[in-house]
């Protein structure tokens, strides 16, 4: 609870930076730190359960509400990248100084990826992307209630049929 | 089940993040406006934090806008200066120039009153000690410039040559104790001899007794030494001493030539054959 608070504390200073300070002071437009993101690394880095990864996902919602016109993408790329922390957590050890910030910029490679794929996705072929995601999102939704019905056809067609 | 979940939190957790992430895009994209609460809330939540920190930033953009404002204005001060001394050195340099043009003018409207052969000569320096009166000038016997001849300003005599080099030429002033001239009082046309004096005035010696000269009496060139043209001026009569017993009286006359700021000369090479050459009135 505690941790969750610091790091809301923590986004709401880093969202004032982001959106008050930094461009104040020189940094145009085209370059401004993402300081959520480095939450979203700590995130990945020290929370390895749901919670961590609701955290990247709001953090991402958070930074959503303050930049850019289409909610979702944002918390689609921070989840992303705090994936690939988690990944690369649990594969190598990493504490704090030059790895992590290695990490940091890993993750922001990553972010930046989700984001353009996103964004990619959802402008090609006239929205037809949108379409096909959506209804592959419900179609998904949908088979999966389905499968234990399928699964179950399957066991009872294996053992008619005798095979193990 | 439970077990698997719970086994898989994690994944689960990041599949479900990932599945809201990608419906709330499609639901939102391309959409001009969005009326999603959580955005709202947190609008609203960061609200008086950015309105705190935009006035903290303010302040310290203003202050630093001030600093490298005055770094910058150090700069431009620095550029107007060094534009300014340039601008002066250069007026400087075209007063030079206009100066010299109205002198050139005035020794050339001088030159066209004098008769004879005359060129223009510039100062080229001094004398090397004080203790005879000289000037080196730029003209030699390459140029036609032989010893004796007479050297010339607009206002007045400055000497002659006494040395004659080829490419430069020494002169000996009126005011030097070794020279002297054959003068006139112009307003009694009583004769003289100037000859400079050891303190760097002239004297008017040989003038009779009998003659009434006056302080401020120009005294010119009688033209009989052969040497200057008649009626050019040598200076004015400042005090008159007839405290002798002998037949003749003294004057101290005051050269109408500036010798110091002089620049420029003429040097007549050979006299015209009449004598009546210049109109004398002194500047």
């Amino acid at each position: 609870m505690r941790s969750g608070l610091a790091i809301a504390g923590a986004a709401l200073v880093a969202m004032v930076f982001q959106t008050t300070v930094f461009p104040r002071f020189g940094f145009e437009s085209l370059i401004v730190p993402n300081l959520v993101l480095v939450l979203v690394v700590h995130l990945g880095l020290h929370h390895h359960g749901a919670s961590g990864a609701v955290g990247a996902f709001l953090l991402g919602y958070f930074l959503d509400t303050f930049a850019g016109t289409a909610l979702g993408v944002h918390a689609f790329a921070c989840t992303v990248a705090y994936g690939a922390v988690v990944l690369v957590a649990q594969t190598v050890w990493v504490g704090a100084g030059v790895p992590a910030a290695f990490l940091v910029f890993g993750a922001g490679c990553v972010h930046a990826l989700a984001t353009a794929t996103v964004g990619a996705l959802m402008e090609a072929s006239g929205g037809l992307w949108r379409h096909a995601l959506r209804y592959g999102v419900l179609d998904a939704t949908a088979a999966a209630l389905l499968s234990p019905f399928v699964f179950r056809f399957l066991a009872w067609e294996k053992r008619l049929l005798g095979a193990d | 089940m439970l077990d698997f979940l719970r086994r898989h939190r994690l994944l689960i957790a990041i599949a479900a993040c990932l599945l809201v992430s990608g419906g709330l895009v499609i639901s939102s994209y391309g959409r001009p406006v969005r009326g999603d609460r959580l955005g709202r809330v947190f609008v609203d939540v960061l609200a008086p934090f950015q309105r705190s920190a935009t006035l903290v930033s303010d302040t310290v953009a203003d202050l630093w806008r001030g600093i490298t404002g005055v770094f910058r204005l150090r700069d431009q001060v620095k550029v107007l200066r060094r534009d300014l001394r340039e601008r002066n050195r250069q007026l400087a340099h075209l007063r030079e120039i206009q100066l010299e043009n109205e002198r050139l003018r005035e020794l050339l409207a001088f030159r066209r009153e004098v008769r004879g052969d005359v060129i223009t000569a510039r100062v080229i320096g001094r004398d090397a000690l004080g203790v005879s009166r000289a000037l080196i000038i730029n003209r030699g016997t390459l140029d036609g410039v032989h010893k004796g001849v007479a050297v010339l300003a607009p206002d007045g005599v400055v000497g002659h040559v006494f040395l004659a080099g080829r490419q430069a030429a020494r002169v000996l002033l009126v005011t030097d104790h070794n020279s002297g001239v054959d003068g006139l009082v112009q307003r009694t046309r009583a004769r003289g001899i100037v000859e400079g004096t050891a303190s760097g005035a002239c004297g008017l010696k040989f003038v009779k007794r009998t003659e009434a000269l006056a302080p401020d009496d120009l005294v010119v060139t009688s033209g009989v030494d052969g040497i200057f043209p008649k009626g050019l001026p040598i200076g004015r009569i400042a005090s008159i001493d007839k405290r002798g017993r002998g037949l003749f009286q003294y004057a101290t006359v005051e050269p109408t030539v500036d010798f110091g700021a002089l620049e420029e000369v003429l040097v007549i090479r050979s006299p015209a054959p009449s004598e009546d050459t210049v109109p004398a009135e002194a500047p």
